[in-house]
């Protein structure tokens, strides 16, 4: 049970941006895409999130092909996070996060599971510490506050009862881009956080400190192709990150953080 | 806040009522007058305006513009452009007078149908268009479909003429029972198909890439939301002509009063659609009795200088 490709290759034009990449999303890890500028992370994200089919290979979620399950499913299934939304009208924040609610079929009106409904957004509010943008327009939200309300309606967005033990994935498209250090990593403590209770968790990032810390699995894509992917030890080298990213890094174990940091 | 709307669109149809019964008791003729002339006129009136309203409120929606109003964009245009070809050229090739009723809605519902998807075509080309591209768009339609009507109203003869530049103006006048009921069928089914998107369309606004990972078939809502405010839109225009504004104004008020779910702007836009015209054909009868002000000239009375206010709070992005 995982969200994979297999031998995914896709292309923009005739310009390949992804090629030939296999990789897996397990339930319960965090998994971190890292690479330089224009290297296909957020095509790659799409690809996994079935709104770019691939050209050739396959994205399969927990044994199916990804295409072949309705779009409300795969709602159910996995959510996705952009890197940036622009809403026009005047939105409450609420609202926004109600959006995410997309456990049960959605109806116009009267839904019974109102109640249900309104306990999970109480508590994805207090979890994600945004509980005090109540009442607000999202609109009038700074970028950062805009990014933690999104953040909180991709996790709504995979509330399920308890029984229901079929794995689940979060994909986070530079979820920390506007926020400050302490905010990013509330942020990536609650994917952490989300990944022990059992989602599988896809996070693109730029700041390869925050990778090292909170990753379970590092994947490092250049050119579209995967160079290197493991674990934070194996992928996070200063010879690999100085050839891909193009520029000397070094790579040195910290011993009272007990975690590698990177720096150049 | 639905109930006051509900209220107001009652009340504003017995004041009409009230007004003929006050003047004089029910005689045979003011019975006729009644149930053949104002009655069938009432009833348009409600249902244009509902389908007004609730189209621009969903195109507002879809385009995720503010300012997208189905006569600026050129869809109306669009659709009294397939309607007047109809009335030209269709007159003189179909002589059966019970098949009009049926071909004119058709013809403009073809019409404002193409517009739409001329205008999507062009949104999707250039990704999010802003504010000001839309009505440019919108003036650049409306300017082909002003030629094309100019084309046929020189082909027209002159009693086609008469008609054609009273209708240009919107009214209500043409009224029969025999031509209004194809009118509210087609109008009713567009409701209640756009009814039911309310929360497709809210899911909309985060963008047709998230909707769709919300679970939102994004190319079937497009031509559900197409396809239904093209019917509302022909269909009003095929019977009662241009009638500017009203679908701009309706879903801003009703965004005011209601906030901008819409769940609530839909239903909302419809109802207070709906008692907006009433009140324009009202208007539009009595201001200068005994003759009769075209309502288009009503409501774009009203909505003009509203569009203007609108202009300068809405900035492009």
């Amino acid at each position: 049970m995982t969200l994979s490709t297999t031998a995914v290759t896709w292309q923009y034009d005739s310009t390949p941006v992804v090629r030939n990449v296999s990789i897996n999303i397990v339930p319960g890890r965090v998994t971190v895409l890292l690479g330089p500028n224009g290297a296909g992370k957020s095509t790659l994200l799409r690809l996994l999130a079935g709104d770019l089919l691939p050209y050739s290979g396959e994205v399969t979620i927990n044994g199916s092909v990804l295409q072949e399950i309705t779009l409300q499913a795969q709602a159910q299934l996995r959510s996705v996070m952009m890197q940036s939304v622009h809403v026009v009208f005047d939105f409450f924040v609420e609202d926004i996060l109600e959006m995410g609610w997309v456990y049960a079929a959605s109806r116009a009106w009267g839904r019974p599971d109102d109640a249900l409904k309104r306990a999970a957004l109480e508590s994805v509010m207090i979890e994600c510490n945004i509980a005090d943008f109540k009442g607000r327009k999202f609109n009038a939200l700074s970028g950062g506050e805009q990014q933690r309300v999104q953040f909180a309606r991709a996790l709504l967005q995979l509330w399920r009862p308890e029984n229901n033990t079929q794995p689940c994935y979060l994909l986070l498209d530079e979820p920390t881009s506007s926020l400050d250090l302490a905010h990013s990593i509330d942020v990536l403590n609650l994917a952490r956080k989300a990944a022990k209770k059992g989602a599988g968790v896809f996070i693109i990032v730029h700041d390869v400190n925050l990778a090292a810390r909170f990753a379970d699995e590092i994947i490092l894509l250049e050119a579209g192709r995967v160079v290197s992917k493991g674990t934070v030890e194996h992928v996070l080298t200063s010879e690999t990150l100085s050839r891909v990213y193009n520029t000397p890094i070094s790579v040195e174990y910290h011993p009272a953080l007990e975690r590698l940091v990177v720096f150049n | 806040m639905l109930s006051v709307v509900i209220a107001l669109a009652t009340g504003a149809v017995s004041i009409s009522f009230l007004a003929m019964l006050n003047g004089s008791a029910i005689s045979e003729l003011e019975w006729r007058v009644l149930s053949d002339i104002r009655s069938p006129r009432i009833v348009l009136a409600v249902f244009v305006g509902a389908a007004l309203g609730i189209a621009g409120a969903a195109l507002q929606g879809l385009f995720r513009n503010p300012l997208a109003d189905p006569g600026l964009v050129g869809v109306s245009s669009g659709a009294a452009l397939g309607a007047i070809a109809m009335i030209v050229v269709g007159g003189n090739i179909v002589t059966s007078v019970w098949l009009l009723p049926y071909l004119l809605p058709l013809a403009a519902i073809s019409g404002a149908a193409i517009v739409t998807l001329l205008l999507y075509f062009f949104a999707n080309r250039y990704g999010n268009f802003s504010v000001v591209t839309m009505l440019l768009i919108g003036i650049a339609i409306n300017a082909m479909s002003i030629v094309g009507i100019g084309a046929f109203e020189y082909l027209s003869d002159d009693t086609q003429l008469r008609t054609l530049v009273f209708w240009m103006m919107g009214s209500f006048g043409k009224a029969t029972w025999p031509t209004v009921i194809p009118i509210l069928a087609l109008i009713s089914a567009a409701i209640v198909a756009l009814l039911y998107q309310v929360r497709k369309l809210d899911l909309l606004q985060l963008g047709e890439q998230q909707a769709q990972y919300l679970g939102v078939d994004v190319k079937q809502l497009k031509r559900c939301i197409i396809l239904s405010t093209a019917v509302a839109i022909g269909a009003s225009v095929a019977l009662s002509g241009i009638i500017n504004f009203v679908g701009l104004i309706v879903p801003h008020i009703v965004r005011l009063l209601g906030g901008v779910n819409h769940r609530l702007v839909l239903p909302g836009s419809m109802l207070l659609g709906a008692t907006l015209m009433v009140i324009a054909d009202l208007v539009s009868r009595i201001i200068i009795v005994p003759a009769e002000l075209p309502v288009g000239l009503v409501t774009s009375a009203l909505g003009a200088p509203f569009f203007l206010w609108l202009i300068t709070r809405v900035r492009p992005q």
